[in-house]
């Protein structure tokens, strides 16, 4: 194997996982659509989350807010207000990075144990508006009746929507991630003190950072409300916030590409599991239990530091 | 004249940390703060940076006020810091530790579309061979030693091209070897770079070894200043500080 092409191993694999990703509608059945378009969307959902708990440290378990606002304000936009689809969409995620930027003002001053405290807090207050509100939200029952394009309703076409979206999206994460803006806020995690002291305005920081995740979560939260052909007030549930912390720890929020394995893993997971068992939630306990006591960088984070080749080396020896 | 401290004043409480401390500092000076441990060093550190907001007096840095000023900005300004314990960053590689001081210098705070890897590279190279870390460039910080990290720290300072450097004991807990070769590239640094240079030390050799001017501290109030055979003649700063050593 030549240099470069073992410097450029990970690009190729990107590029054969995008093609198998273009021929899924055309080989899959219908079931793995269907799995592959939700995965395609907790992705999204994932990798915008770990804006801030993977490169920010800052702990969300409030962020199902932002899935949720994203996914009510397009309802409600296509329902209440008779907004194209379009439009909807695109001010959806915009309506999330607004409650982002205005909920981030009050969350990023306080220390990090504060800051997880208050994410609750704040997730708890949205849940409650959506689940008791009837007027507005339609409670318990959501949102439902839609008025979603034939085009749309399609399952190849939206598959194929959601790839492109969450394709481009994760793309400009990372584009933003290896930024100065980026790299500035992974030295505030590591050391926000001494970010202070290189002239970066850590309050303002974080902010932007918590701001650009609500967004991208946003979009995740309308793109589940047109698979689900509505809104319901489980999105916002804290529990909600906490799938994408666990896919972050599971595929390692060190590493850029861990919370799109932990994503795919975690779901793929799901669905076999609960195909043999009603106690999925105790498997993925048990794995989480064994990642957090035995890999706590996450799959990839622990591949990523060859810790495996001292293994390897040990055992051999 | 580049600092002027005017009747500073701050406690901690009931605890008077500094009190009345007036203080000049000439361009291109090399002042050591000496004292005591308790002193109020790195509390005057901490004032001068913006860390803690005095509760009385006036910090001027290069003609400005600069005294309720947040820290942030106080260091946009031209007054960078390093710290009595390491404070680097452990995840960034010593690439990337020295970057983010670079980038911040250059207002790059906002850039959230140039790849960072590209930009400022040449001023992250020349600091990291000033410093003497370039062989380690890919190394993470926490992987460092301990004499290494406090380098990587100077040069985290350097990264926004200070005229004025505060450096808390920039060898404390470093081997003589180590000392020496730091106390060096400070020098050098500040011939080469043009650098104000304000420092805590409890190391002697150090002190007197590089120090054009000293200021000893007591109990938050300034008992002597001058060079450094003056203070080293002053009965009173041999009483509460030297003692028999030197």
């Amino acid at each position: 194997m030549t240099d470069k092409f073992s410097a450029n191993v990970g690009l190729y694999l990107l590029i054969l996982l995008l093609f198998l990703l273009i021929l899924i509608p055309f080989i899959a059945p219908k079931f793995y659509l269907d799995l592959s378009t939700q995965i395609l969307i907790f992705i999204l959902f994932s990798v915008a989350y770990n804006i801030c708990m993977g490169n920010g440290g800052m702990l969300s378990l409030g962020h199902g807010a932002f899935y949720g606002i994203g996914a009510y304000a397009f309802a409600l936009l296509l329902k209440k207000t008779g907004a194209p689809m379009t439009v909807a969409f695109i001010a959806a995620p915009v309506v999330s990075g607004v409650f982002g930027m205005i909920i981030g003002f009050f969350l990023v001053r306080v220390g990090f144990w504060y800051f997880a405290t208050l994410t609750i807090a704040f997730g708890q207050l949205i849940w409650v508006i959506c689940y008791k509100w009837y007027g507005l939200t339609g409670g318990s029952n959501g949102i439902i009746g839609l008025p979603l394009s034939s085009f749309i309703m399609s399952k190849t076409n939206f598959y194929f929507l959601t790839l492109v979206i969450v394709v481009t999206s994760v793309i400009t994460i990372k584009r933003i991630m290896n930024s100065p803006f980026g790299i500035m806020l992974r030295s505030i995690r590591d050391n926000a003190e001494r970010a202070t002291f290189v002239g970066i305005n850590v309050p303002r920081h974080r902010q932007f950072a918590f701001t650009l995740s609500s967004f991208f979560s946003g979009i995740a939260g309308a793109l589940t409300t047109v698979f689900h052909r509505g809104v319901f007030p489980e999105y916002v549930a804290v529990e909600k916030g906490i799938e994408p912390l666990l896919a972050s720890l599971l595929g390692g929020m060190h590493v850029f590409f861990g919370p799109i394995l932990g994503s795919a893993l975690m779901l793929s997971l799901d669905n076999y599991v609960t195909r043999y068992t009603k106690y999925w939630q105790l498997v993925m306990g048990a794995l989480l239990l064994i990642l957090v006591l035995f890999f706590p960088d996450g799959v990839l984070g622990y591949l990523k530091d060859k810790k495996w080749k001292d293994m390897l080396h040990r055992w051999r020896a | 004249m580049i600092l002027e401290i005017q009747n500073l004043n701050f406690a901690f409480g009931g605890l008077i940390v500094t009190n009345g401390v007036d203080l000049v500092l000439k361009k291109g000076e090399i002042r050591a703060i000496i004292g005591p441990n308790g002193a109020g060093k790195t509390t005057l550190f901490n004032l001068i940076s913006g860390y803690y907001k005095p509760d009385s007096g006036r910090i001027t840095f290069k003609g400005e006020d600069i005294t309720n000023i947040p820290p942030h900005q106080i260091c946009r300004r031209g007054l960078a810091r390093s710290f009595q314990v390491v404070n680097i960053y452990p995840r960034l590689s010593v690439f990337e530790n020295i970057q983010v001081a670079v980038l911040s210098h250059h207002g790059k705070q906002a850039d959230i579309f140039s790849p960072a890897l590209k930009i400022f590279k040449e001023d992250t190279f020349q600091i990291l061979e000033d410093v003497g870390l370039i062989h380690l460039l890919k190394v993470r910080g926490d992987n460092l030693s301990h004499g290494d990290k406090k380098r990587l720290e100077l040069g985290i300072a350097l990264g926004n091209e200070p005229e004025l450097l505060l450096l808390d004991e920039p060898t404390a807990g470093m081997s003589l070897e180590e000392t020496v070769s730091t106390m060096t590239l400070v020098k050098d640094l500040t011939e080469k770079r043009d650098l104000n240079i304000m420092f805590t030390e409890h190391d002697m050799t150090v002190v007197f070894g590089i120090a054009e001017s000293i200021t000893v501290l007591h109990q938050g109030t300034i008992l002597a200043e001058g060079t450094p055979e003056e203070v080293r003649k002053n009965e009173e700063v041999v009483r509460v500080y030297l003692g028999e050593a030197i």
